[in-house]
Order: C-alpha cells, then sequence, then structure tokens
C-alpha cells in the first residue's frame, strides 16, 4: 500500500560550494569542495570579468547543483584558464599577464 | 558575487584597521548563512528492503584516508583532512574546513556484518550494509509416539 504523503518526485537543492583564492606571483588558484561531481560534470565559463562554476550532482533521492560566480580582477589571461577536478575537489588556475606579473627592473650604478 | 580579490584571511599581525576587521567578520557571517557547514560532514541514510546505505560527503579524500572498522556489532567511521595554503601561494579567502570525523553506528541484528561494503568516488563514502534474509520460522511435525 502507498503512502499518500510519500514523495515521489527528485528533490532539486541548491549550494554555493566554499571556495579558497589563493595568489601567487604568476597566478590565482581557486579551490572549491564539489563533492559527488564528476569532472564532466562541472561547467566552468567565464563571460567578461565573471568565472561561473557549476556542477550537477545526482543522487537516489536529490539532485544537487552547485555555483558560484566570482568576479575576476584586471590581468588575468582568460584564454590560459585551466581546470582540474579530482576527489570532489575543483582546482581552476587562472594566469596572470605577464604586465601583472612583478618585473624585476636593473639598476644601472654609475 | 565573490570579488576574487577580496580578502576574507589577512595576516592578523596586526589589528590595524578594527573598523576594516569588525566589516570583514560581518560580511562573513552573512556569507556563511548562505553556504551548507563544512564543519562535520553530515551522514545520510537510507533505508532499502535489501539494506541500510550511509552517503557522506568528504571532498578531498579518497579510500586510502578513510577507516572502517566492524567490532562486536559497531561499525565506525573515522577519517581526516586537513586543507593547507599551497606553496608559494598566500591565502586571498579560506571557507573550506580541514575536518577530522568520527561516527559509530550500532548495527541491528538484521544487518549481515560480514558483507558491508564500501566505496569511495569524487570524495562522497558509501556504505551498505545488507540486511540478512528474513529468517523463517521453521515448522516442526509432531509424531505420535
Amino acid at each position: 500500500m502507498a503512502n499518500l504523503a510519500t514523495r515521489d518526485h527528485q528533490r532539486t537543492t541548491h549550494y554555493e560550494p566554499p571556495v579558497d583564492v589563493y595568489e601567487s606571483e604568476k597566478d590565482y588558484l581557486i579551490v572549491l569542495d564539489v563533492p559527488g561531481v564528476t569532472g564532466s560534470g562541472i561547467e566552468v565559463e567565464i563571460d567578461k570579468d565573471v568565472l561561473k562554476v557549476s556542477g550537477r550532482r545526482e543522487g537516489q533521492a536529490e539532485t544537487v547543483t552547485y555555483s558560484r560566480e566570482f568576479r575576476l580582477p584586471p590581468g588575468t589571461e582568460v584564454e590560459k584558464v585551466a581546470a582540474k577536478a579530482s576527489a570532489g575537489v575543483l582546482n581552476i588556475t587562472l594566469p596572470k599577464h605577464q604586465s601583472a606579473q612583478p618585473r624585476r627592473i636593473e639598476v644601472d650604478v654609475h | 558575487m565573490t570579488g576574487l580579490l577580496n580578502r576574507n584571511f589577512d595576516d592578523f599581525a596586526g589589528f590595524a584597521d578594527f573598523g576594516r576587521m569588525f566589516a570583514d567578520f560581518d560580511r562573513m557571517f552573512r556569507e556563511l548563512e548562505r553556504r551548507p557547514s563544512a564543519t562535520q560532514p553530515e551522514v545520510r541514510t537510507a533505508n532499502h528492503d535489501s539494506g541500510y546505505e550511509l552517503t557522506i560527503d568528504l571532498p578531498g579524500l579518497t579510500e586510502s584516508d578513510i577507516k572502517l572498522e566492524i567490532h562486536r556489532g559497531v561499525l565506525t567511521l573515522s577519517g581526516s583532512r586537513k586543507t593547507a595554503v599551497p606553496d608559494g601561494y598566500s591565502a586571498l579567502r579560506r571557507e573550506r574546513r580541514g575536518y577530522q570525523f568520527s561516527r559509530s553506528f550500532t548495527m541491528s541484528e538484521e544487518v549481515d556484518a560480514e558483507q558491508v561494503k564500501a566505496t569511495m568516488k569524487d570524495g562522497v563514502l558509501k556504505v551498505f550494509l545488507p540486511k540478512r534474509p528474513e529468517v523463517k520460522p521453521r515448522q516442526i511435525p509432531v509424531a505420535t509416539a
């Protein structure tokens, strides 16, 4: 006998995944926790200066969607963005433009 | 929208700017409300006819980081992860938490402890505890003495 109050449909929940942002001289590194999402379930999009990360995780009783948006600082090489997913953690590297990296200038001493 | 350069993590070497520190904490708490707690991994349980299934989100962990033990009818799961600033980088924002977790479950008689299985994929641990097939009552014929 079916319980009248039992839900039959999938529940969808949305989360903003926690993120760490690190900076080195040559790039930014963004690390997000997205457990249950395989590499193919992740989308990384860049539109002007906004980086959008989204992922989807299908479970038996529940579908979870993750997304987070970032405003990128000027000086990032958008074409060279790289993303890698492993063990439910997504790593995104954003190289900085050559000109945005610190440059050492030789000082001539006479 | 998260500003990539908006820091929530500074070297608190000098609290020169108290005003900004409080503003940062304020924003951090408001942001935390929108996010799932990353401190203690939660265990989701499902009860199927064939067995129980435990699901735990442990991003960053792989099979070798988890310890699963069964002793005297008690199942214990434990593991930990640290988050560290990668070499050569400084932190601008840190929301991901390291965690240590240990959970114990008493398995009822219906669970076949010998057949417990666990798998790990994309940072999600699934433990399956099969139930023994229903033991039917045995009819005993009464013979005439």
